[in-house]
This record gives structure tokens, C-alpha cells and sequence, in this order.
């Protein structure tokens, strides 16, 4: 409530709990997309995807808007918890439980709606945006690369490398929503 | 636990639950207090840790060229100027940055050890990198290896092989990259060549001698260059501070630190207004290695990957 103009280094900034429900409800369907490309299941989808939120949750104060845009932070996550759930062949659930968050059983109407939910395509949704915009996201966000590096390849500078990436995920998101 | 609302909902009830039970008790009265002696108490760690501080600038009008001297010790010529790096992204605290291996997801238990190992040359223009970073607990190494060749150093073309072993090996192509001193401002490189941006520094004279310093009995020159920073839609470029130490005798490189914070017009919380460090690096090995054809080997970017 009343949280929508709040900027994401703000919302992390913010100790109420409601900021921090703004921010996930403001980047759940991005991280939930990119589960839903790597993982099989809307089960496991949904594990991951809650404890990505967890761990920025817990580590929310470690978030530094110099280094790059929040979904950017984010991802990278999400990214570290895909490298351990391949290596442990489950999916991490400690962080969860240290924050005492409630472990629940989803029921076959839930599963679909997940799915459904996040049966986006995000290629086709890449394709609405700018190219300059499409290409610097899937430089920083698929590729890892850093700012400079897009900036140098696309004749740039690193600021307005940043401000296309920050303007196509927020195109994104705004996207995604109005295609549920 | 069985809830039929949307999952999504009930992921957000318990991440705000969550949020609830993790925020600070509101006691600010002794917070405070405790705030007016933690500055006193981190500056005396920091006396602790360096030792004897002595802040002096006067050189005197006959004094060498510090900066002349640190650039110098820092540029590569005909043979092979080698040096390892220890240390790497810091937190806003000055603890190890989380980055580099996954972890357990908490803050940081580990302290990984990072190590930057690279070699330079001018003659002909080549520089190589290679990152590991070993997570103590379990042994694992991540390593990332950079090989950059110039076909010619005014135009600057350069590869970057940049391998990982825990991944499938990639390749990216970085363009157009600037003479060896300015590479810097290549973001790709700014992690494997740590050196490059106090090199550009000082070769673009914003370093300012800032005194000496006393480490385990040994006299450091302090140097100084700050970068200013811009506000910008949707972020910010900080502004930097880099502190450079080095041999006050022989312009060894010992440490450097970079330092970060938001300009004062960029709409972001205040904390983020004050300087913090975001890397630091020890310079553990400094030494000059003749070119021959065990170091030239050194140099060799892998056909595959190349554009």
C-alpha cells in the first residue's frame, strides 16, 4: 500500500514488511519466469522461487544500487541457488527455515496456476522491447556481462548501458503483468 | 500445510511475516549512544591493524616524483611484469563480498580467499589474468582465466578468453578495447586487472600524495584519487575514492582499496551517501620476469578463441 513510487533501493531500504511485499510482488513474476525455463516442475519452480525472495530478504542490506539494478541483484540469486540445487540435487531450504517461513503443500489447482502464471514467453516478450533495450538485458542478465563491457560493445556509455536495462525490465515487468 | 489461495499470495504473507520478525527492536536511545564510540572503536582497530599512522605531505620542493615513480613501477616494459593480488569486492562492512562461489545463502560465513595472478608485457603488447577464488570450507575452486591479445596498441583490438571450469567454457569478444593503460574503463577487464585502474589514474595525474603510513614497521606513501561520480534516472555512477600504498623507498605496490559512495543528489537512502569500501587488494607478489619462451607461452590466446 501506497509503496509503487517507492525506487527498489528504497523498498530494500524499508525495515516494514510491506515494503518488502511491494518489492516481491513487483519482481515475482520475472523470477518466477526464469525459474520456470530451467526447472521441470511448478513444485520446484515455487521452492525456488521463494527462496530466492528469502535470501534477498535476509540479505537485504547488502543490496547496492551502484552496482546495478535490483531484478539484477536479484538474478544473480537466483542464479547462485540453480548452481546449488544442481549440486545438491535439491533445493536449498535453510534460509527459509531460519526465517521460520512456513513450508506449504501445494494442491493440484495451485500447481496450475503457477504454470499458468508463468507460462510466458520471454523471447516473444524480449521482442516488444527496443533493441538496444533487448540486447543490453540479455547482455547483463543472461550473459552476465558488466556494464562497461555492454557499454564498450554497443558504443555507449556504462550510465545509459544501466538505464537500458533498468527501463527494459521495468517494460518487462509492466508487459508480463498485462498478459495474465 | 494446505492453503487453497494463490501460492503467490501465500508466498507473500510469509515473506512479510518474515520481514516482521527480522526487523531491529526500535531501542534508539542506547543505539545512539553506542553509535558515538563505534567510530572511536573502528579507528582504533584500524591503528591496531596498521600500526603507527603518520600523516605527512611535505616532500620538499627536491622530493622525487612519488606518482612519476608509482606509474613507472607499475607499467610493463620488454620483460614480463608479474604480480599477485590478494583480496577482491568487499561489503559496504568491508567483508568479503558474497560473489565468486554460491553460498549457503546467508550473509557471508565464509572468508574465501581470492587471488588475482597476472602478467604484462609491453613488447609485444600482451597481458594475461587469472582469477581463483577458494572457498576454504570445502576446497572448491572457481577459477576464471583472462587472455587478452593486442594486435596493435593504438587501435587496440583485443580478445578476451574467459574460461571457467565449473562452467562450459565461453568466449566473449571485447572491441575496439583501448591501449594496455587505459583498460581500465573495460569493464571485463576492470576484474581481471585490478592494477589497470590505479595505472590509468595515475597516468591521467588525479592521484595527490596523501603522506605515509606505517605497516608491520614499514613506511608506505599514501596516494589519493578521487573519481567524481553522477545521478541518473533509474541510478547512479558513484563516485570513487582510490587509496593507493605503496614502498616509500621503492614504490613497491603493496595495497590498494577502492571506495564508493552515491552522489549527494542521487535519490537513494543517505546511508549510501557516505564512502565505503567495495574492493581492497593486498599486492602480495611484485617482481620483473625476463621474456623468454616459458613466459612468452604465457601470452598464448587459444586459437578457438578467438572471433
Amino acid at each position: 500500500m501506497g509503496h509503487e513510487r517507492d525506487t527498489d533501493a528504497a523498498l530494500l531500504a524499508d525495515p516494514a514488511a510491506e515494503a518488502f511485499g511491494a518489492f516481491y510482488a513487483r519482481h515475482v513474476d520475472v523470477i518466477g519466469v526464469y525459474f520456470r525455463r530451467r526447472a521441470p516442475r511448478a513444485d520446484l519452480v515455487y521452492a525456488l522461487t521463494a527462496e530466492t525472495f528469502a535470501r534477498a530478504l535476509a540479505r537485504r542490506e547488502t543490496f547496492d544500487p551502484a552496482k546495478g539494478p535490483a531484478i539484477a541483484w536479484l538474478l544473480g540469486i537466483a542464479k547462485n541457488l540453480l548452481y546449488d540445487t544442481g549440486r545438491q540435487g535439491r533445493v536449498a531450504a535453510q534460509t527459509r527455515q531460519r526465517l521460520q517461513m512456513q513450508r506449504h503443500v501445494l494442491n493440484d489447482e495451485q500447481l496450475a496456476a503457477i504454470d499458468e502464471r508463468l507460462d510466458v514467453d520471454l523471447d516473444r516478450l524480449l521482442l516488444t522491447l527496443p533493441p538496444e533495450q533487448r540486447d543490453a538485458i540479455r547482455r547483463r542478465v543472461l550473459d552476465d556481462q558488466p556494464y562497461a563491457a555492454i557499454a564498450n560493445d554497443t558504443a555507449c556509455s556504462p550510465l545509459v548501458a544501466r538505464q537500458r536495462v533498468s527501463r527494459g525490465l521495468t517494460a518487462l515487468r509492466r508487459t508480463a503483468k498485462d498478459l495474465r | 500445510m494446505t492453503d487453497s489461495r494463490d501460492p503467490f499470495d501465500l508466498l507473500r504473507a510469509d515473506l512479510e511475516r518474515a520481514a516482521t520478525r527480522t526487523q531491529p527492536a526500535p531501542t534508539p536511545a542506547p543505539r545512539r549512544r553506542r553509535r558515538a564510540w563505534r567510530p572511536a572503536l573502528a579507528f582504533a582497530a584500524v591503528l591496531a591493524l596498521a600500526g603507527t599512522i603518520v600523516i605527512s605531505t611535505d616532500l620538499g620542493a627536491d622530493g622525487p616524483d612519488v606518482i612519476a615513480e608509482a606509474a613507472a613501477a607499475l607499467e610493463p616494459g620488454d620483460d614480463v611484469l608479474h604480480m599477485v593480488l590478494d583480496g577482491g569486492p568487499v561489503t559496504r562492512s568491508g567483508r568479503p563480498a558474497p560473489e565468486g562461489l554460491s553460498t549457503d545463502g546467508g550473509r557471508t560465513s565464509r572468508r574465501f580467499t581470492r587471488r588475482i595472478e597476472q602478467w604484462s608485457t609491453t613488447s609485444p603488447l600482451r597481458f594475461r589474468s587469472r582469477r581463483v577464488v577458494i572457498d576454504p570450507k570445502t576446497g572448491s575452486r572457481d577459477t576464471t582465466s583472462f587472455g587478452l591479445e593486442s594486435t596493435d596498441s593504438n587501435t587496440g583490438t583485443a580478445w578476451a578468453d574467459n574460461s571457467w571450469d565449473r562452467q562450459p567454457a565461453r568466449t566473449s569478444t571485447v572491441k575496439e578495447l583501448a591501449p594496455y593503460g587505459d583498460s581500465a574503463e573495460v569493464g571485463a577487464l576492470r576484474t581481471a586487472d585490478p592494477a589497470a585502474q590505479i595505472r590509468a589514474q595515475l597516468k591521467a595525474g588525479t592521484f595527490k600524495d596523501n603522506g605515509t603510513v606505517t605497516r608491520k614497521g614499514t613506511t608506505l606513501r599514501r596516494l589519493v584519487a578521487t573519481i567524481p561520480g553522477k545521478a541518473a534516472d533509474g541510478g547512479y555512477v558513484p563516485e570513487r575514492r582510490l587509496v593507493y600504498l605503496i614502498d616509500a623507498d621503492t614504490y613497491t605496490p603493496r595495497e590498494f582499496e577502492t571506495l564508493e559512495r552515491a552522489p549527494a543528489d542521487a535519490d537513494v537512502p543517505a546511508r549510501f551517501k557516505s564512502f565505503a569500501p567495495s574492493e581492497r587488494f593486498t599486492i602480495t607478489t611484485y617482481d620483473h620476469l625476463p621474456l623468454d619462451d616459458a613466459t612468452r607461452a604465457l601470452f598464448a590466446v587459444p586459437r578457438d578463441n578467438r572471433p
